[in-house]
């Protein structure tokens, strides 16, 4: 592998991905700070007796939700870190193959003697390292949460664990399908257009699923049925054997298929036609 | 031979780009390809690369298959595209060192004495730079590897007339190294200039092949007629393509030297006589209606 090629990958994306660890550290911070101020026996109970349908979209009890360490790996279930996440994974992957061949740089980099795996793996090892970079960024943004919450007492970090796993292997799902979105379209704009779709459909029918029992079976439709980290945080706890194999089942599933996904992407491009830039 | 094209091909669905190309290059050549947008020259050249999987046949440079053992083959040449984009946040001296840390044989410091003669702001981010600048800066790339064949596609395109002499000059330079190149314009006047050699292409095909000599040395010559013209010699007849117009005109082409006929058109009977060297542009007329520049 290039060195060179990954030490520029690098510092292609650096900004990008300072913002996401910074942006990651502050919300997990501040999210664990007011979740530990507010007072939820209230709310529980007004929950739990008005709103019983809605407890069907909720991975685990209202109950275990409202306990600290549910409240704190429920971060990990917010719409903005998981937004983040997305944001670092789809520009990266996006950009991989789509990205350079459409702005003109993997023509030149091509016909340098360097194989067109190196370039799709320096892309991917660095997309991956900056996964565990912004899962970091989160986790040291618990730590602070917890050192400054109103817990009593508070839960520990490493309690937290599960839920950091169940992250970075759903950054590296998401990684893998922007990369093979990258590989098999002509724009970055329609990689890019093809990941958010695709993530929509799949919360789409997440909810559905959890709504309706009926609809149960679509659970095995959407890659978010293996993205559980409270309730896997919460299962790790109370059960720590059965917790943990039931953790590395669901990572599993989503790095097994990013690992696929990933796979694809360079088996697709090391064949592809290359065009000429638009 | 360093580039040996075997009835190369390509198609997409049932447009046809390329069909069935043959040609060879010797070392030390260079090589040109001359043809409309879309007669196939960029697609040749992204084949030869190995950017595209050829429908039908084969090119090989040095022995190796072009898409098959791509990296071996890129080891021996170095390749400037029509329309150079580099990374926009490097500034020109980044530029130049990234490409030179990506193979062995390149160097910076030929990357940067070109770059000097190119009059290069190196000190500029690529994004900052005029479209000229940016080619330039590519150009200072492509010709820094010490590698047998260099492509060059329209490396003049957006250049100014002073750069585009010095792109010859550096292109004749290339060449007195030993080295084959291979080049892609549609300015007819620098083709005949720096080539040895033009392909001519025309939907997908090569039409013509010419030595550039063996063009320099045609000439054509347009004269009125005064009375009758005695059949030429027979040793320059073979050379000779006559034809007469209905206003009295007459239009002699040769294919050969000029100096021979010159002791024969003495003697006939011609007025307003002109004598004109025929050019790349009388060949590319004979397969595209109307030229490029």
């Amino acid at each position: 592998m290039k060195r060179v090629l990954l030490i520029r990958s690098l510092r292609d994306s650096e900004l990008l991905l300072a913002g996401c660890a910074t942006l990651a550290f502050a919300f997990t911070w501040l999210r664990i700070w007011v979740a530990s101020h507010i007072q939820v026996d209230a709310f529980v109970k007004f929950f739990s007796e008005s709103f019983k349908m809605l407890q069907e979209l909720l991975p685990v009890p209202v109950a275990d939700l409202a306990s600290p360490l549910g409240r704190v790996a429920f971060s990990f279930e917010e719409f903005g870190l998981v937004l983040l996440l997305g944001l670092w994974t789809v520009a990266r992957g996006s950009d991989c193959l789509a990205g350079r061949i459409g702005a003109g740089t993997m023509e030149m980099l091509l016909a340098q003697p360097v194989r067109r795996f190196t370039l799709v793996s320096t892309h991917t090892l660095v997309t991956l390292l900056g996964v565990i970079g912004i899962a970091s960024a989160a986790w040291a943004g618990v730590a602070a949460g917890l050192r400054f919450s109103k817990f009593e007492p508070p839960p520990t970090l490493a309690t937290v664990t599960p839920a950091v796993l169940n992250f970075i292997s759903l950054g590296v799902f998401v990684a893998g399908a922007a990369t093979i979105a990258s590989a098999l379209c002509r724009t970055r704009s329609a990689a890019v257009g093809a990941v958010v779709g695709f993530y929509i459909v799949e919360i789409a029918i997440m909810v559905v699923a959890r709504l309706a029992d009926q609809f149960g079976w679509m659970g095995w439709l959407t890659i978010f049925s293996a993205y559980e980290p409270t309730m896997l945080t919460l299962s790790v706890q109370r059960d720590p054997a059965a917790g943990w194999t039931l953790l590395w089942q669901y990572n599993g599933c989503l790095v097994g298929l990013g690992a696929l996904l990933l796979a694809g992407s360079a088996a697709i491009f090391c064949h592809r036609d290359v065009p000429a830039p638009l | 031979m360093l580039i040996h094209a075997d009835s190369l091909s390509k198609r997409y669905g049932s447009l046809v780009a390329l069909s069935d190309c043959n040609f060879e290059t010797k070392h030390g050549e260079i090589l040109g390809l001359l043809g409309p947008n879309g007669a196939g020259k960029t697609t040749l050249l992204r084949l030869l690369l190995g950017y595209l999987k050829p429908s039908a046949g084969r090119a090989r440079i040095d022995g190796l298959d072009c898409y098959r053992q791509s990296v071996a083959v890129h080891r021996r040449l170095a390749y400037l595209p029509g329309d150079a984009r580099l990374f926009r946040h490097l500034n020109g001296r980044q530029t130049l060192e990234l490409f030179a840390r990506l193979r062995r044989e390149a160097s910076l410091a030929r990357s940067l004495k070109i770059a000097e003669r190119l009059q290069l702001d190196l000190s500029r981010r690529v994004r900052q730079m005029s479209t000229g600048m940016r080619q330039k800066l590519a150009l200072a790339v492509a010709l820094t590897p010490d590698v047998p064949l260099v492509i060059l596609d329209e490396p003049t395109a957006n250049l100014d007339p002073t750069v585009r002499r010095d792109v010859a000059e550096l292109i004749h330079e290339t060449r007195s190294e030993g080295k084959t190149v291979v080049f892609s314009s549609h300015v007819l006047p620098e083709v005949e200039d720096v080539c040895d050699r033009v392909l001519v292409l025309s939907g997908g095909r090569i039409v013509d092949s010419v030595r550039v000599s063996d063009v320099r040395r045609q000439h054509r010559i347009r004269a009125t007629l005064t009375g009758p013209l005695a059949p030429p010699p027979a040793s320059l007849a073979a050379a000779l393509e006559i034809t007469h117009h209905a206003n009295g005109e007459a239009v002699i082409v040769t294919r050969g030297e000029l100096t021979p006929l010159l002791g024969w058109l003495a003697e006939q009977p011609l007025g307003q006589l002109q004598i004109e060297p025929i050019g790349l542009r009388a060949v590319y007329e004979r397969h595209h209606r109307g030229g490029p520049s």
